[in-house]
């Protein structure tokens, strides 16, 4: 009981402490990949920018427009937020497990998607066209990416036989990494993951060139900011899910016998997608709406089925 | 067939993805704006100057031709009759809110007198601050012409 609580806190914890200097190499990145270098005055390299965005962020002017659900209002940020926490709770990292749970890449999803409805709860709650043209995207671009996603992860859930991180990681450390046997699957749930999480090159709920600032185009101040909180949070947990499914979790070498090792390994196989996620940002440019939709119906979905039935024979040939 | 392959092996994709990560670990070319400065070129045209005869009498003649040349009336100059019937400079006023800085005043002078200098940061928190008068002009005077005699081939 105690150990889970710890764990939970450690976990919370690490996600809320991870925002910041990810917000930070996530611009340093970007530049470098502009070349230029980033932030550059507030410390040693701009090391303590993420502190003095948060100051500035704190004391700005919270406005609630003219003519907006207020309740909604108030309430869409923070969903964002506490949708990722939920998910980021059962997510083992290594040895920690904070919520046993028989189901959690079930749960996972759930409350990942969840987490859209902050955006489209921000955009109805507006009373702003552009807010609300955001919101109707995240709404379609919310069916186009869960099928896909849904069916991707079938295809693991089916190969590796359960729902459990702890089952799964198991499954890979007897047979070898989950990409080996499912690089399809692996390859539909990444371009997925970015569209879940909402990030270039599927950022159109915030289309910032043609929408303003999409759904956080009213918002300000500490409410602005919980909403980037939730994205950050969501990039690390999908991050750390996807490594659970198709690199082996915490497994590597030696883990045995240090099992701290297997949370430096997760964390470390975890930063890289991390790092794809700022490096996909950097390469390609914002698809448009009538481009996406047919990636994902008309490419992901049927590839995903067919993909869920070349499982069920690996799977099959396996036992 | 070559293109479906193409799409399956996101071989187009990936190359695109190796040139950002290979200009991630280019140098940067950003410089550092308040920190650092660009120095410009000898021939960049910034705010204006009146320059000064070595023996510290007014070069300009009030002659009017960059008064005449400017094609936003910036300049404007005040001018009396002396004791010998020669022009005397009283003022000579530039409003920089109105200037292009096209260089016709400079090009018009025959007397070498207005310049333009290499200072292009004169931002002020006034807008007065901005119509510089006789004597603000010669204290650029003299930044220029330290400025000339260290830049001359």
């Amino acid at each position: 009981m105690i150990d889970n609580l710890l764990s939970l806190l450690f976990i919370v914890g690490l996600m809320l402490v991870a925002v910041p200097p990810i917000t930070y190499l996530e611009r340093k990145v970007l530049g470098h990949m502009q070349q230029r270098p980033g932030p550059m005055v507030v410390g040693f390299h701009g090391i303590l920018q993420p502190l003095a965005d948060a100051i500035k962020l704190i004391f700005k002017e919270d406005i609630i427009p003219k003519g907006s659900d207020k309740f909604l209002f108030i309430l869409a940020p923070s969903f964002g937020v506490f949708a990722a926490l939920l998910a980021a709770s059962v997510v083992p990292i290594g040895f920690i497990h904070a919520v046993e749970m028989k189901s959690a890449l079930f749960f996972v999803m759930a409350m990942s998607s969840i987490s859209i409805y902050a955006l489209i709860l921000a955009g109805y709650a507006s009373n702003d066209k552009y807010s609300f043209l955001a919101g109707m995207r995240a709404a379609a671009q919310v069916l186009g990416f869960e099928l896909p996603m849904g069916f991707a992860i079938m295809a693991v859930v089916i190969l590796m036989g359960s729902f459990d991180f702890t089952e799964i990681v198991k499954w890979q450390q007897e047979h070898g990494w989950g990409i080996l046997y499912q690089p399809v699957a692996f390859v539909i749930f990444l371009i997925m993951m970015i569209a879940e999480i909402g990030r270039p090159p599927f950022d159109l709920p915030e289309g910032e060139s043609e929408l303003v600032g999409g759904f956080h185009t009213e918002y300000s101040g500490m409410r602005f900011a919980s909403f980037f909180f939730g994205e950050y949070i969501n990039i690390i947990v999908i991050s750390l899910v996807v490594t659970l499914l198709f690199f082996g979790g915490w497994s590597g070498p030696f883990v045995d016998k240090f099992p701290v090792l297997g949370v430096v390994y997760h964390l470390l196989k975890a930063g890289f997608f991390v790092f794809l996620t700022f490096w996909l940002r950097a390469t390609f440019p914002r698809y448009r709406f009538d481009q996406m939709l047919p990636i994902m119906w008309k490419t992901m979905l049927p590839l995903a089925i067919v993909n869920v039935f070349i499982a069920a024979l690996e799977g099959f040939f396996l036992s | 067939m070559a293109g479906i392959l193409k799409k399956a092996t996101f071989s187009d994709l990936l190359k695109r993805m190796k040139v950002t990560l290979k200009t991630m670990f280019k140098p940067t070319v950003t410089v550092h704006y308040p920190f650092e400065k660009v120095k410009p070129r000898k021939r960049f045209r910034g705010i204006h100057a009146l320059k000064l005869n070595p023996d510290g009498s007014y070069r300009c003649e009030a002659c009017y031709l960059c008064a005449t040349m400017c094609p936003s009336n910036v300049i404007d100059i005040e001018m009396t009759e002396g004791e010998n019937g020669e022009k005397v400079l009283l003022d000579f006023t530039v409003d920089l809110t109105r200037c292009l800085f096209c260089g016709l005043c400079v090009e018009a002078c025959p007397r070498d007198a207005i310049v333009m200098t290499d200072i292009y940061e004169f931002s002020k928190y006034s807008i007065d601050k901005l119509i510089l008068h006789k004597d603000d002009l010669m204290e650029i005077g003299k930044y220029y012409q330290k400025w000339e005699r260290e830049n001359k081939e």
